[in-house]
């Protein structure tokens, strides 16, 4: 992982976009220009809404953002979901999708020559990294099902390499993250597993009457234990779970990202579990893992409880020298930001920070923490989107579709503002509508110098947001940061 | 006699009021017909019930719009519903400052605005009493906030002594513990409270669950089951669980009162009264009916407690029900060969 930077991707878009009302508009200080048709991306994710409301519909789907092609910029692969796989029956009428980048934003779907990136799975997630040293990107595909490891050539083009590769999951996979856990030079693979269900016997949730039929809690199932993959070195992989010290803990995990939260010089992880308690793995620097997450208090909330954590960003957001830590959550619970004090103990910062309010009512996915505004600090973009399509019969002040945020950093050295104040700010169309959001990447796809945003929706269409704020300029490096919920990308420079 | 008749008759074909069918759990249909009646008889009696209705099923713009009826006389209320629907700004300005509750909210929204909200742990505590759990909860919350770590233990620690199943206390303390340098009782308190927030999870789905349908019995037993997992944390949910299965048990019948017997037996063995209360305890649930699995849980008890002889009557009532049962017979060897 020396010298690699960790690029963010993921996303997940709302279940059916709805019409709604177009938010009030002050003066924008960032702009972000939906360019989606313009710049020729028409990927609509298919989330294979039942009435027996299987709850993995309403969780995709992740993407990715790489030079897939090696021509020097950055393509973009979305991952479909289909018709579910009741009774062991996979759809093979939606498949991935893999948009190469012609250059200056225009974008040509490229998936028929893709070869095995053109998966057919009822997907959840997607990593991105060279796992076999050959100098060309691969792909792992978490899925709901058999998961897959996709090995690259640098033209674009995927050949399927499970059997060899060793890596063989057939559960309910979500996060997956590609990070030389060991320092020996290549890309080991951490995979979060997250629900124990029964799609032949759905249990009915909600209100049995007619329309109120409703998604279970996760609560209602059990959670399935993550899986550490290490790389032998070739791009073969062990089940090295348990060696590495991950114990066989359940905890319905989303998001994992790797970052050196101890500034050791190795890479730690930080696990997002739904509704159970985060967990924060520390590098021992052999290859070995112990548990941080009591004495770092990560694990739950300031209140002492655990959250529905979902997607991930680290960051400096304070300018300090470390790497905070940033989770979005379920509603009614903020989502959370966890300032490093050092030694390994952080503080939950939320509220003084001011990123209660803004988040307290949407169910937050994929987070990005990015420079949007080239001022020195790190922002943090939210996508929203409600896991529960008639959630306003519960709750009249809930809603399916939510706004996306952008949350400034409006402190900086080069300003009297304290660091770390967040404030909610109008970006453009970014936000504007409400989306049932899920993944969130940021990247520079014009190659203008300013990170651009790509937002998943389940059910709902892809978009692309051009950075056309005012001070876009030159984009701070994204380091030690990665996005959100399913999937995300490591790429070696 | 025959308008004796005519009354259960009229019954049937007349719409139900908004009472009988909150009380019927039809809440939905109870606040529609609440509302259609105050069209017809605006009464502010009706409408605070109104309120408090959409209150209860986390209607919260509809208790805004309700409370608009009653004017100034709404505004506390109309400052509870912005509270609920995270319009913290609007609601700051109608939330009642003579009201504890409503001060509590006070400063819950202030603090996710991201404002102090010191200044407000003295009206609070007038309001609600020092005894309150939740103000010895802002007292040590501010002194951790605030950096004073050795006077955050002890305030932690008196809030957990009002109230031992307290998250954030339990929580606040570890953190307290390890940033004023006791890193080992620190880690020692966060394992505990780790070991107890995936108990206090399981409560809080089962409360969510009870409140979806408050008259489905079954969700009763799921709260006794969470409420006896607790036990070990605060003797006092001992009650609560005893509570929750015997509400459970008024609300059904025949032989799905098995489940919450037995359910409530192991309450007793293993925080009660000890293995006998709890075989007696099924004993007496046999007098509804017999069912070998009360038999054998019954026997089971006995068994354990000592009393090979109860234990092998039970039995043998139980492989009487189920004459070709293996299990039942093979538990009654063992008990024989154990005399």
């Amino acid at each position: 992982m020396r010298g690699a930077r960790w690029i963010t991707l993921l996303c997940l878009s709302g279940c059916g976009e709805e019409e709604a009302p177009v938010m009030p508009t002050p003066p924008p200080t960032f702009a972000f220009a939906d360019v989606t048709e313009a710049w020729g991306l028409d990927f609509t994710h298919d989330a294979g809404l039942t009435p027996e409301k299987h709850l993995p519909e309403t969780m995709g789907a992740g993407a990715a953002l790489a030079d897939f092609d090696s021509d020097g910029d950055l393509d973009l692969y979305f991952v479909q979901g289909g018709e579910l796989p009741v009774s062991g029956v996979a759809d093979d009428g939606n498949m991935n999708r893999l948009y190469r980048n012609q250059g200056g934003g225009e974008f040509v779907d490229a998936t028929y020559g893709a070869g095995a990136a053109a998966h057919t799975g009822y997907g959840m997630g997607v990593a991105i990294g060279d796992c076999d040293g050959n100098g060309h990107l691969d792909m792992y595909l978490s899925c709901l099902g058999e998961d897959a490891l996709l090995f690259g050539n640098g033209t674009a083009w995927f050949r399927d390499g499970p059997a060899a590769s060793g890596v063989r999951d057939e559960r309910w996979t979500a996060g997956c993250v590609f990070f030389d856990a060991d320092s020996d030079g290549d890309l080991d693979l951490y995979v979060t597993a997250y629900l124990d269900v029964d799609l032949e016997s759905p249990t009915w949730c909600g209100d049995r009457k007619e329309g109120w039929r409703s998604y279970c809690h996760p609560d209602h199932y059990a959670g399935l234990p993550d899986r550490f993959w290490r790389n032998e070195g070739d791009g073969t992989f062990v089940d090295a779970t348990a060696e590495a010290g991950f114990d066989d803990i359940a905890g319905k995990g989303l998001g994992a990202i790797p970052a050196d939260l101890d500034g050791d010089g190795d890479l730690d992880l930080y696990v997002a579990n739904d509704s159970t308690e985060n967990r924060l793995w520390v590098n021992e620097g052999d290859g070995r893992f112990s548990d941080g997450t009591l004495l770092s208090g990560t694990g739950v909330n300031a209140r002492g409880l655990t959250e529905a954590g979902m997607g991930l960003a680290s960051g400096d957001f304070d300018l300090d020298g470390d790497l905070d830590l940033y989770v979005t959550n379920f509603d009614d619970e903020s989502n959370t930001l966890y300032r490093n004090e050092g030694g390994l103990i952080f503080t939950d910062v939320t509220a003084r920070w001011g990123l209660d309010a803004p988040t307290r009512m949407p169910v937050g996915f994929g987070t990005m923490a990015f420079d949007a505004d080239s001022d020195g600090d790190l922002d943090l973009a939210v996508t929203n989107g409600h896991i529960i399509d008639n959630i306003e019969l519960y709750h009249d002040g809930k809603t399916h579709a939510q706004h996306a945020l952008l949350l400034e950093n409006t402190g900086s050295v080069f300003r009297s503002v304290p660091a770390g104040d967040f404030r909610s700010v109008d970006a453009g169309d970014f936000g504007r509508t409400p989306r049932v959001g899920r993944c969130l990447l940021a990247g520079d796809l014009d190659s203008d110098g300013d990170l651009d945003l790509i937002e998943t929706a389940c059910g709902g269409a892809a978009k692309i947001y051009r950075n056309d704020s005012a001070r876009g300029g030159i984009a701070a490096p994204i380091v030690g940061t990665q996005p959100s919920y399913l999937g995300s990308m490591s790429a070696r420079e | 006699m025959r308008a004796l008749l005519l009354i259960p008759l009229l019954s049937l074909v007349l719409p139900q009021g908004p009472r009988e069918l909150w009380r019927e759990g039809e809440r939905a249909r109870a606040i529609q017909a609440l509302n259609a009646k105050l069209a017809e008889d605006e009464r502010p009696e009706l409408r605070r019930r109104l309120i408090d209705w959409c209150f209860t099923v986390h209607k919260y713009s509809a208790a805004l719009e309700a409370a608009e009826g009653l004017g100034d006389e709404g505004d506390p209320h109309r400052g509870r519903a912005l509270y609920f629907l995270g319009r913290y700004e609007e609601a700051l300005a109608l939330l009642d400052e003579g009201d504890g509750e409503a001060v509590l909210m006070r400063v819950e929204a202030l603090r996710a605005l991201g404002r102090d909200w010191g200044e407000w742990i003295e009206p609070a505590a007038e309001l609600l009493g020092e005894g309150d759990r939740r103000v010895a909860l802002l007292r040590a919350r501010a002194l951790l906030e605030g950096g004073d770590h050795a006077a955050a233990v002890e305030a932690f620690e008196g809030a957990l002594k009002r109230a031992p199943l307290e998250a954030e206390a339990l929580f606040g303390l570890g953190r307290a513990l390890v940033l004023s340098g006791e890193r080992t009782r620190g880690l020692e308190v966060l394992e505990r409270h780790r070991a107890l927030t995936p108990l206090l999870d399981a409560l809080d789905f089962a409360e969510r669950g009870l409140d979806l349908a408050p008259l489905h019995g079954p969700n009763h037993a799921a709260l006794g089951d969470a409420w006896r997992e607790l036990v070990p944390f605060d003797g006092g949910s001992y009650a609560r669980a005893e509570a929750a299965y015997q509400a459970a048990l008024s609300r059904m019948k025949g032989k799905a009162r098995v489940p919450v017997h037995l359910r409530r037996a192991r309450l007793i063995a293993d925080h009660g009264d000890g293995l006998m209360a709890a075989a007696f305890s099924l004993d007496a649930a046999l007098k509804e009916g017999e069912d070998p699995q009360l038999l054998v849980r019954a026997a089971d008890y006995f068994s354990e407690a000592g009393d090979a002889g109860l234990a092998l009557l039970r039995l043998e009532r139980a492989l009487a029900l189920r004459p070709g049962d293996r299990a039942i017979r093979e538990r009654i060897e063992r008990v024989r060969r154990g005399r």
